[in-house]
């Protein structure tokens, strides 16, 4: 046997088994820790994102546009008719099934 | 359960399949990270909780290329070079201790830990993978984030540094 293969094989020898000795649990235990740690932040920033945006959205804005589509289709014909055409379908449809 | 419906199952976030993954490739990428730390098993450890822990949050971007085991030395690999930049964990050059160890401790394996623990972290880490974890260039390459020609240097001058060192020892 070469010095070459002598190293070759000193060099391929698997690496020394190394115990768990609990090792594993504690990695999983951090993980976990670190998982919930980081979830917190997600729900806190999305939180904290909603209220900014509730407190720089110009909510009467909205609510008077919101006031004023609804009474739009309220009195709306053609609205009142695809109403009635999707009540009297159903109906019939139903009719049909018994 | 299989290798992919414990990572597929981490994925989602079941603490029990990572534990399950940990426990399976604990022992290689430990043995890994304590030959690249010249034995500091305290910090081999705590690069290897680091390891896991990232490559559990970046788990969902695993698409099955390459092996799991070879993704977790890559992790382990870019973050001790990280580590060994901040803490200034520059490879010895002196050789002198070599012969001192062999006297005290006449076991070629010994000597060959000590030897290793003199090359520099790429020589370290290419020989670990391509002899002791039976990796193909290729492979260790990938891992390594290294051209192949770069590897291949890595891995020859590795093992005459080695050779030398081993020589001169005996």
């Amino acid at each position: 046997m070469t010095n070459d293969d002598r190293l070759d094989a000193l060099l391929a020898t698997p690496l020394p088994a190394v115990e768990d000795g609990g090792f594993s649990g504690r990695v999983a235990a951090r993980g976990t820790i670190v998982r919930e740690r980081r979830r917190s932040f997600e729900i806190f920033g999305l939180l904290a994102a909603l209220g900014v945006l509730l407190a720089l959205l110009p909510l009467t804005t909205f609510a008077a546009a919101i006031e004023n589509v609804t009474i739009d289709l309220g009195s709306s014909m053609p609205v009142a008719m695809a109403v009635l055409a999707i009540v009297l379908t159903s109906a019939y449809a139903r009719q049909i099934a018994d | 359960m299989n290798e992919t419906d414990l990572i597929t199952q981490a994925t989602a976030g079941d603490v029990v399949a990572f534990g399950a993954l940990v426990r399976q490739h604990q022992s290689r990428l430990r043995g890994f990270l304590r030959r690249l730390t010249r034995g500091n098993h305290a910090l081999a450890d705590d690069m290897a909780q680091e390891t896991f822990l990232e490559a559990w949050r970046k788990l969902a971007k695993f698409r099955g290329e390459g092996s799991f085991a070879g993704r977790l030395s890559r992790i382990a690999y870019t973050r001790i070079l990280m580590e060994a930049r901040r803490r200034k964990l520059e490879p010895l050059d002196e050789q002198a201790d070599l012969a001192e160890t062999r006297a005290a401790n006449p076991d070629a394996r010994l000597d060959l830990e000590k030897a290793i623990a003199k090359l520099s972290f790429a020589e370290r880490a290419a020989l670990t993978l391509c002899y002791a974890q039976g990796y193909s260039n290729e492979e260790a390459s990938d891992i390594l984030a290294m051209p192949l020609g770069t590897l291949k240097s890595h891995v020859l001058r590795g093992r005459e540094k080695l050779r030398g060192l081993l020589e001169g020892a005996s």
